[in-house]
């Protein structure tokens, strides 16, 4: 009954304090509003999206400028309606990007929090793997992977990009649990006999957090950056199955001169890109110091 | 000083040995073998195996590897079989090496040069309206994945403004090298330049904190006591410190180099290393694309090893451990 009581408070003032955060910085309510506007156009669009948007090819009403046949943005080159493909390829980038922060979080917060709480040699060895990787050219290497598996699902996609970008984070959640282990309350649950798991999880994880959530923020429109990137080159996702990165594809190559010629195949896309992204962003900073309100700017 | 560099180098040999036994895997997972572009539908089985045999493709793989490893030492990365069908894969990057290293080492000086101007003008005015622009610019650029911003400079500066050429790189083999270098200026300054502007985050953001940190120190507290003007304080005390860690970060700008490239390349049209990537995993070329992680892999070792001799030269703390 306590605990009940006492999590609805903390819930109602987390969304009191994310108010007023909002309303002290105009940037951070204009992402907002530019974020609900958008998820809500994902959303009501999902109903008029046809499912064989992707593998549609009807030649006749291909690659149609803006305003014509009832087409605001026109067709793109497989004959489909631009605003529609745009509408899916965001929902496509959008769970890719949350599949893949979800997973990265999950697993940073344990892995980070039980190797930084035990140290040892388990940490030495896993500190070193972490430095090697992160020198590794991340991106190069996604690339081979992705163009040997000839196009995959957004699932495969999901868990590849997952299992392969997680060192960073790790390393942030493990520096942060370093930096709690030794204060004052975790050696008084250490000696009065708590378990270890229920001095992470419910000692140390709160008070690291408001970090993880703007991790989470900062994961996901990085997620959704390495995926459009390397789809906007042509490695990654099968034929049919669209992002905002495919939808860039054709800019490439030969027909670059359309970036010029043919503005409507990039910059609606390439806005979408930058208010999905840069607004999520902006909302975990804000997130964060709602949460910690020692980080609050007066 | 000389055996904090020893040390360091010594590092590097097992690290080296895990990052070719990385790249050999990732060769591995490549389907097809090296006679995959020069066979054809007709090709007689036992030809096949005859030529997979001659080239040591049916070994274990410990003993691929091992011949692997000679090859590169001996200078032998193997033919290219789809980008210059023929061609040796030293000869292909020989000659694409030129114009990525121009472009990259513009764009480096570059993006020093705007991030530590705009940390310095935001350091300078703290919480004022500059100083948010500035911090906005940087997360803008950071959280959005760069390739979208090179359209927007691809469409004003080579199409609205006409100053730069659309695409290739200036260089022509039958010329001089000077005609060449400063033909080349005129086709890598865009992309070098639209690299290095929106790269400008990490370090900014890294020095205008160390900057506000410096000058919350006690000894400028002291200098100004003394009556030293804020102008020198900031010159000779501050700036030198703030620029500590930064200068160990020199190192890593070598390890982006081709990681930068492969983008702004394929956008701006400019054929050297990094489209040669795309190029070569587009077309399947897998000597090529192992060469070119080889060089990656070694880049990135060669860039952790400068930035550390130049943190240990700077900052004699660091030399102690």
């Amino acid at each position: 009954m306590d605990m009940e009581i006492k999590k609805q408070r903390f819930g109602s003032k987390f969304i009191k304090n994310f108010w007023r955060e909002l309303e002290k910085d105009n940037l951070a309510l204009l992402a907002t509003i530019l974020l609900i506007v958008l998820f809500l156009f994902i959303i009501i669009g999902q109903i008029f999206v046809p499912t064989d948007i992707g593998t549609m090819s009807n030649i006749l009403s291909a690659n149609l400028p803006p305003l014509t046949n009832g087409h605001i943005l026109g067709t793109t080159n497989s004959g489909a309606d631009f605003v529609l493909t745009l509408i899916a390829s965001a929902s496509n980038s959008l769970i890719i990007g949350f599949g893949v922060a979800i997973l990265i979080t999950i697993i940073s917060v344990t892995f980070g929090m039980i190797i930084g709480y035990f140290g040892g040699w388990i940490d030495w060895i896993a500190m070193r793997l972490i430095d090697f990787w992160l020198v590794m050219p991340l991106l190069m290497i996604l690339a081979i992977i992705f163009s040997t598996a000839k196009g995959l699902s957004i699932w495969s996609l999901i868990l590849i990009l997952a299992v392969l970008s997680w060192p960073p984070n790790v390393r942030l959640i493990r520096t942060l649990t370093l930096s709690e282990v030794n204060r004052d309350y975790v050696q008084a649950a250490k000696i009065s006999g708590t378990p270890w798991y229920k001095i992470l999880f419910t000692g140390i994880f709160p008070n690291i957090s408001s970090t993880v959530i703007s991790d989470f923020a900062l994961t996901l429109a990085g997620s959704i950056g390495i995926e459009t990137s390397l789809t906007y080159l042509g490695f990654g996702l099968k034929h049919g199955t669209s992002s905002l990165g495919t939808m860039l594809t054709v800019l490439s190559g030969s027909s670059a001169s359309s970036v010029y010629t043919q503005w409507w195949l990039w910059i609606p896309v390439t806005l979408v890109l930058i208010i999905l992204t840069f607004g999520i962003v902006v909302l975990g900073q804000v997130a964060r110091r709602a949460i910690d309100q020692r980080q609050s700017v007066s | 000083m000389w055996r904090t560099i020893l040390r360091r180098v010594l590092i590097m040999i097992p690290q080296l040995i895990l990052v070719s036994i990385l790249i050999f895997m990732l060769a591995q997972l490549m389907p097809g073998d090296p006679f995959y572009g020069s066979l054809n539908p007709n090709s007689d089985p036992a030809t096949i195996a005859r030529m997979r045999h001659a080239a040591g493709l049916d070994l274990p793989w410990y003993q691929q590897y091992v011949k692997w490893v000679g090859n590169v030492i001996h200078g032998d990365l193997g033919t290219s079989y789809v980008v210059n069908k023929g061609w040796t894969v030293t000869r292909i990057i020989g000659q694409r090496i030129w114009p990525t290293l121009s472009m990259g080492i513009i764009a480096a000086v570059l993006t020093y040069v705007l991030s530590i101007s705009q940390a310095l003008l935001a350091a300078r005015n703290e919480n004022k309206i500059i100083d948010r622009i500035l911090i906005v610019w940087n997360t803008m650029t950071s959280a959005v994945p760069s390739f979208v911003f090179y359209f927007v400079m691809m469409v004003l500066f080579v199409y609205i403004i006409p100053i730069f050429p659309s695409s290739g790189t200036g260089i022509d083999d039958t010329q001089s090298f000077t005609t060449n270098f400063f033909s080349n200026l005129r086709y890598a300054f865009l992309p070098a330049l639209t690299i290095a502007v929106f790269s400008t985050n990490s370090i900014f953001q890294y020095l205008r904190s160390n900057l506000l940190d410096q000058q919350a120190q006690d000894y400028v507290r002291t200098a100004r006591a003394k009556g030293v003007q804020i102008k020198d304080v900031f010159r000779k005390h501050i700036l030198r410190n703030a620029f500590l860690p930064i200068a160990s970060g020199i190192g890593y700008s070598i390890t982006g180099i081709l990681g930068g490239a492969i983008f702004a390349e394929t956008v701006f049209g400019y054929p050297g290393l990094g489209a040669l990537f795309v190029q070569a995993l587009s077309g399947r070329d897998y000597t090529v694309i192992t060469a070119l992680m080889l060089l990656q892999g070694v880049l990135a070792l060669l860039g952790g090893l400068l930035s550390d001799i130049i943190s240990a030269w700077v900052d004699p703390r660091v030399r102690v451990k």
